[in-house]
């Protein structure tokens, strides 16, 4: 296997999951990248994460509270699941049906937001956009449990058209209205209040009572709709195609414009949005066949490091290289805290800004977030006992000349590849660092130290930044 | 109803609800129970926290001992007689003693898989002597060690065999020295003789009668009544002394003292709680911790409600004399 396979590889997973480990790619190495990709795809070939553990010395997962500890768990399983493309998949869709903690402050229904994400994620967009309508998060978060049939509220309608499915620009204010009324009733049960035992879990509920049963015209189509129907309508507009292809594409492929500037600003990569949108439209809404479409492309394939890491592929692909938070938690190793690191580098699990998202790409990085993006990969390897440098050690053999170990080192890492200055500056850290003699003893200490500042330098490139 | 001999048998008239304790930021996530002569020791572990929370019989915050200045990951909490309070502490693999004022006496406990070390130590219990039971954890281990950490016995290894362990996690010392172990990763309970010599192995995983899904605690009345927390599947199971399965405890609870206080001085609270669904604020949630008492009063650690719920048996001793023999098989002429 040549070494751009192997690049080509570590790219699809920093993709379609969160990176590999050495050992990771170890275990793809003999598989084809089209099979890779087939598995991705088919979340049910891989086995179940094993949650033993974690759930043992973290029993606090057991109930449903505070939304940190949840959001750290998801993170953990980013960095520790068998089936990446499905927490992928549920960490996308969480981008585009942006839902946040703080309005409702129900940890509950945020866990089984993410949970039907995960779960109907590689669906077909009908069934999410159904799933995402009868979900009481969402429904709460828009205030449709407020729309009722003598009062509607709008909020969700107009959301569901404007940032979920269609784009500014494809409907009317009158569609707004008239899809509004089709969801009156559409609400949930009232869950137990959080005082004195906690939370309890709610579910949709269709109040009959509370419906708007009038005929209603929308998208130039009459009938007596209710809300199934109208996702039924939407799906069946290019533009939503559109829509979805331009999230995927930003997503998955190369950072685009942001959404407020969709309607002004066209893709950057117009063909290829096109051709998803075919593939999408033919295929009746199903994402599977979208994104073996997408990850089989030349130019996904052409897109290496054209990407800013959102801060859960920094952290998630960063701990897969060091092995920590694995299956067994080790002491310190509090699920918690991996909320707080990807806040306060600006993506709070379960708390994103606005309905609106979070806007990606360059928009991750500032003054402030680039600091912690680079302390906290680099951090990480000043523990010399994390099991991830032992394993970059090992990697490297016997005898490391110094020409090499820059080299070797980024094969290990990535593949990755730095540019001319990054490149030269390493490089002159290697040479002053000599050739090395790893069965040497008695400089086993210098000479590991040598290698996690070499692994901390690279993690430090602006290259690092980019998946 | 208190006993000193194991009876022949019982006439169980039943074993309803008696109360509940505790609640959300009081009694948060509670992972062990011990008793003093007046006052009822919650150990609590969490982000909402890791203390010991000191209630009375009325349900009143009597204050914390212990906080993580001293322990990081609690996991069994033990009260003796003086009521000096013994935790262990997963994280820092150690047991911290102190009094019942939380003051600091001792800590004592070394990682590692020698004898005598630790690795995540989780469950305690006294044995009859007074020395006391640590189950060893991650060592797959149940070892003895005196109250001042001397070692003295080791029991079990990793395994699934009679005798062995997966992560054994809560322990119990009957009244006649026997010791009980929940062996949390192969589904099922253990007991040993005083000597720490295999007896018997009961369960299997599953969700039926009988059967476990990763059970974390057991307890033994006076009675011989075995009570096993059966967390995964949030149910506690009886079992009597003969292994026969009795019955299981789903929950039953109504508010307790401190939580109907709270709610009627909310009245949001009051009217969200009278248009939700009232069935669900009854049942058991992870039940991490099962504990009786002289008295065959049931505490069940309701780990994920924050409570307590207790349940007292109501049963009459019989003697031999009393019961007709046991039958070879079932009849359906039943008088």
């Amino acid at each position: 296997m040549s070494s751009n396979d192997l690049k080509l590889k570590a790219h699809l997973l920093r993709r379609a999951g969160f990176g590999a480990s050495p050992k990771e790619l170890d275990q793809v190495s003999d598989k084809s990248y089209e099979d890779i990709v087939e598995d991705l795809l088919h979340p049910d070939r891989a086995e179940e994460i094993n949650m033993d553990y974690i759930k043992r010395y973290n029993p606090e997962l057991r109930y449903p509270d505070t939304h940190p500890l949840h959001a750290g768990f998801w993170i953990w399983r980013m960095i520790n699941t068998k089936k990446p493309l499905e927490e992928k998949i549920a960490l996308f869709w969480h981008h585009v049906f942006a839902t946040a903690w703080y309005k409702g402050e129900h940890t509950p229904s945020q866990i089984e937001q993410i949970e039907t994400f995960r779960r109907n994620g590689l669906s077909n967009i009908k069934q999410i956009l159904n799933d995402l309508a009868k979900d009481p998060a969402m429904n709460y978060w828009l205030d449709n449990c407020e729309n009722h049939s003598d009062q509607p509220n709008e909020n969700w309608g107009r959301e569901l058209l404007e940032l979920f499915s269609m784009g500014v620009g494809n409907y009317t204010e009158e569609d707004i209205k008239q899809a509004s009324r089709a969801f009156t009733g559409w609400t949930f049960e009232q869950p137990l209040p959080l005082y004195p035992y906690g939370n309890y879990e709610t579910k949709f509920v269709f109040d009959e009572s509370d419906h708007d049963f009038g005929e209603k015209t929308f998208l130039g189509r009459t009938g007596d709709f209710n809300g199934e129907d109208i996702i039924d309508i939407i799906c069946e507009e290019r533009a939503t195609a559109l829509f979805i292809c331009r999230h995927l594409y930003n997503f998955f492929v190369e950072d685009e414009p942001q959404i407020p500037a969709w309607s002004i600003e066209p893709p950057r990569n117009p063909e290829a949005i096109d051709q998803m949108i075919d593939v999408l439209m033919s295929n009746d809404g199903e994402m599977v066949p979208l994104l073996r479409f997408v990850f089989n492309s030349e130019f996904f394939k052409d897109s290496m490091y054209k990407k800013v890491k959102n801060p859960c592929e920094l952290i998630a692909g960063t701990l897969k290289l060091t092995g920590t938070y694995g299956i067994m938690p080790k002491q310190g190793e509090e699920v918690g805290k991996l909320y707080g690191i990807g806040s306060v580098m600006g993506q709070a699990l379960m708390n994103p800004p606005t309905v609106e998202g979070w806007h990606t790409g360059h928009e991750w990085i500032d003054g402030g977030t680039l600091n912690e993006r680079v302390n906290f990969a680099v951090n990480q390897f000043n523990d010399m006992s994390v099991p991830g440098l032992s394993d970059i050690i090992s990697r490297l053999g016997d005898r490391v000349k110094a020409s090499e170990l820059l080299d070797k080192c980024l094969d290990i890492i990535g593949p990755f590849e730095l540019g001319k200055q990054a490149y030269d500056a390493l490089s002159e850290y290697a040479e002053a660092v000599g050739d090395l003699d790893l069965t040497n003893e008695a400089s086993i200490e210098q000479n590991n130290e040598y290698i996690a500042r070499m692994v901390q330098l690279i993690l430090s490139t602006r290259e690092y930044q980019f998946a | 109803m208190t006993t000193t001999s194991i009876p022949y048998d019982l006439l169980r008239s039943g074993f309803p609800y008696y109360m509940t304790l505790g609640q959300r930021r009081v009694t948060t996530a509670p992972v062990d129970i011990g008793f003093g002569k007046e006052n009822i020791y919650v150990l609590t572990k969490g982000g909402l926290g890791t203390q010991i929370r000191v209630l009375n019989w009325e349900d009143e915050n009597l204050g914390v001992r212990g906080g993580t200045d001293l322990f990081q990951w609690p996991a069994g909490l033990l009260v003796d007689e003086e009521e000096n309070l013994y935790v262990s502490d997963e994280a820092k693999d150690c047991l911290v003693i102190m009094n019942k004022d939380g003051e600091h006496i001792q800590t004592w406990g070394e990682s590692g898989s020698d004898e005598g070390q630790l690795n995540r130590p989780s469950s305690l219990a006294f044995d009859l002597e007074g020395n006391i039971f640590i189950s060893d954890t991650m060592n797959h281990r149940i070892q003895k060690f005196t109250r001042d950490g001397k070692f003295l016995q080791s029991i079990g290894e990793m395994g699934t065999g009679d005798g062995q362990f997966d992560m054994p996690w809560g322990i119990s010392v009957d009244q006649l020295g026997n010791l009980y172990v929940a062996d949390w990763r192969n589904d099922r309970v253990q007991k040993f003789d005083e000597s720490g010599n295999f007896v018997f192995s009961l369960g299997s995983s599953g969700s039926e009668k009988g059967q476990f899904k990763r059970p974390t605690a057991v307890t033994v009345d006076n009675h011989g009544d075995i009570y096993v927390s059966d967390a995964e599947n949030d149910r506690v199971q009886l079992f009597n002394k003969d292994l026969k399965y009795i019955q299981s405890f789903h929950g039953n609870a109504t508010l307790s003292p401190s939580g109907q206080q709270y709610i009627l001085a909310n009245a949001v609270t009051l009217r969200l709680r009278s248009m939700a669904d009232f069935e669900k604020t009854q049942r058991l949630d992870a039940p991490m911790m099962v504990k009786v008492d002289d008295e065959f009063r049931l505490f069940i650690l309701d780990y994920g409600n924050h409570r307590i719920q207790i349940y007292k048996k109501d049963a009459v001793e019989l003697s031999k004399e009393q019961i007709a023999p046991e039958m070879r098989n079932p009849i359906l002429f039943t008088t």
